[in-house]
């Protein structure tokens, strides 16, 4: 048996289907196709959304298809309003939020990263799984499970009362509604950057001990920089949808004082008569997201550079 | 080493368990008061199945609108499993071995 799957192996790997990359092309296709269809139409549809028109009667909005006739009046309007208008602080504390919970999801994760890839000894599967645990269950029944608890008679509220606490955590508090982020998304953060500290080469960082530098240098010197790429990979990968939520605001806070942009997103589409103002918050929420999608392609391509020299 | 190895273990390992319970178990004690005897969801008033099997017409198994979510899951996620598993493999193992510049386009995109 294992020298059938020998001669298989090495058949796959060494006869001509190796050189023809044709083959493998046609196996990318279809998935190709499905991404690029399944992004372009519904991208396509949410523009001709924002640039198109509004039923002056049931206030729905009528998609104007032609990409010739786009009235672009309604978009300069809310541009301005999120530069210095109206929802100028709406973006500002989606900004602040999304910072305050990366950087302690930076904080929390990076230490159980690096302990889980250097440290943790015969204990690393069983604490791999329950690390990946939170991945089975859903983002909304962990967020459901928190609203009972930080509910005004739930267990953490009393149980925060013995030590003098008395706090209303689901009254629009900002500090739940980042807390609430960095446990829906820290899960994303500590996996990725498990695997890239995993595969560093941790040879380098005993080499600068031996040539002198101390344990806090090493780890500035050494351990930082070979870890940039994926502490930079991570922390998009969890920055994208963090700037786009608006359900765990909802659950936990419902207040218009911790509103993010996906909240005026959800509202102007459900709630208000100008839901071309919704397509259009997206689209703007889109560009935003399309500088940081191409900060991280500019380094993940440096890195395979560094990798492939 | 093995001396930055004591001195790093300690209050990582209170870290990472302190991780675990925190992330687990609000889940846990939601999980747990399916159980409860009654309706709160936050005073305990004893061990019971009713909201499972017990009662005839709240318990989920037993109401007709959440069997009928629960099958709806059931369906739509093996439907899901289905469509993707090959269309992702296919991509993965294409796009790992696609050489020239069409590679580049299909690693950005993924």
């Amino acid at each position: 048996m294992a020298r059938t799957m020998d001669t298989l192996h090495r058949g796959l790997t060494q006869t001509k289907l190796k050189n023809s990359p044709r083959l493998w092309a046609g196996f990318a296709i279809p998935g190709t196709v499905w991404l690029i269809v399944l992004f372009a139409i519904p991208f396509y549809a949410v523009a001709c959304i924002a640039f198109g028109t509004i039923d002056p009667i049931f206030r729905d909005a009528v998609p104007q298809w032609n990409p010739l006739s786009w009235d672009f009046v309604q978009a300069r309007q809310i541009f301005s309003s999120l530069a210095t208008g109206p929802l100028q602080g709406v973006a500002i504390r989606t900004v602040v939020y999304v910072v305050c919970a990366m950087s302690l999801s930076f904080v929390i994760g990076f230490p159980i990263a690096y302990f889980l890839a250097r440290h943790a000894g015969k204990r690393k599967l069983l604490l791999l799984v329950l690390i990946i645990v939170p991945f089975w269950v859903n983002y909304l029944m962990r967020m459901l499970a928190w609203v009972n608890l930080l509910s005004v008679d739930g267990l953490f509220t009393r149980f925060m009362r013995i030590f003098g606490v008395n706090y209303n955590w689901l009254d629009g508090s900002p500090i739940t509604v980042i807390l609430g982020l960095v446990y829906g998304y820290i899960p994303f953060l500590i996996l990725p950057l498990y695997a890239t500290l995993e595969r560093l080469d941790w040879r380098l960082v005993d080499a600068a001990r031996d040539l002198g530098a101390n344990s806090r240098q090493a780890f500035r010197l050494v351990t930082l920089p070979m870890s940039k790429a994926g502490l930079v990979a991570a922390g998009i990968l969890i920055a994208l949808p963090m700037f786009g939520d608006y359900y765990t605001n909802d659950l936990l806070s419902r207040s218009p004082s911790t509103e993010m942009i996906g909240n005026q997103i959800d509202f102007f589409l459900y709630a208000s008569s100008q839901p071309q103002n919704g397509a259009l918050l997206v689209l703007a929420l889109s560009l935003f997201l399309l500088l940081f999608m191409s900060f991280y392609l500019r380094s993940t391509r440096q890195q395979t550079r560094q990798v492939t020299r | 080493m093995a001396l930055t190895n004591q001195k790093y273990n300690s209050p990582l390992r209170f870290l990472i368990w302190g991780y675990i319970i925190w992330s687990l178990v609000p889940v846990l004690i939601a999980v747990i008061y399916s159980f409860n005897d009654g309706r709160s969801r936050t005073v305990w008033q004893g061990f019971s199945l009713r909201w499972w099997i017990t009662d005839p017409y709240a318990s989920i198994f037993r109401n007709d609108e959440t069997r009928n979510a629960i099958s709806n899951s059931l369906v739509l996620a093996f439907a899901t499993i289905l469509v993707v598993t090959p269309l992702g493999i296919a991509l993965a193992i294409g796009s790992q071995r696609i050489r020239g510049r069409s590679a580049n386009f299909v690693q950005g995109l993924t």
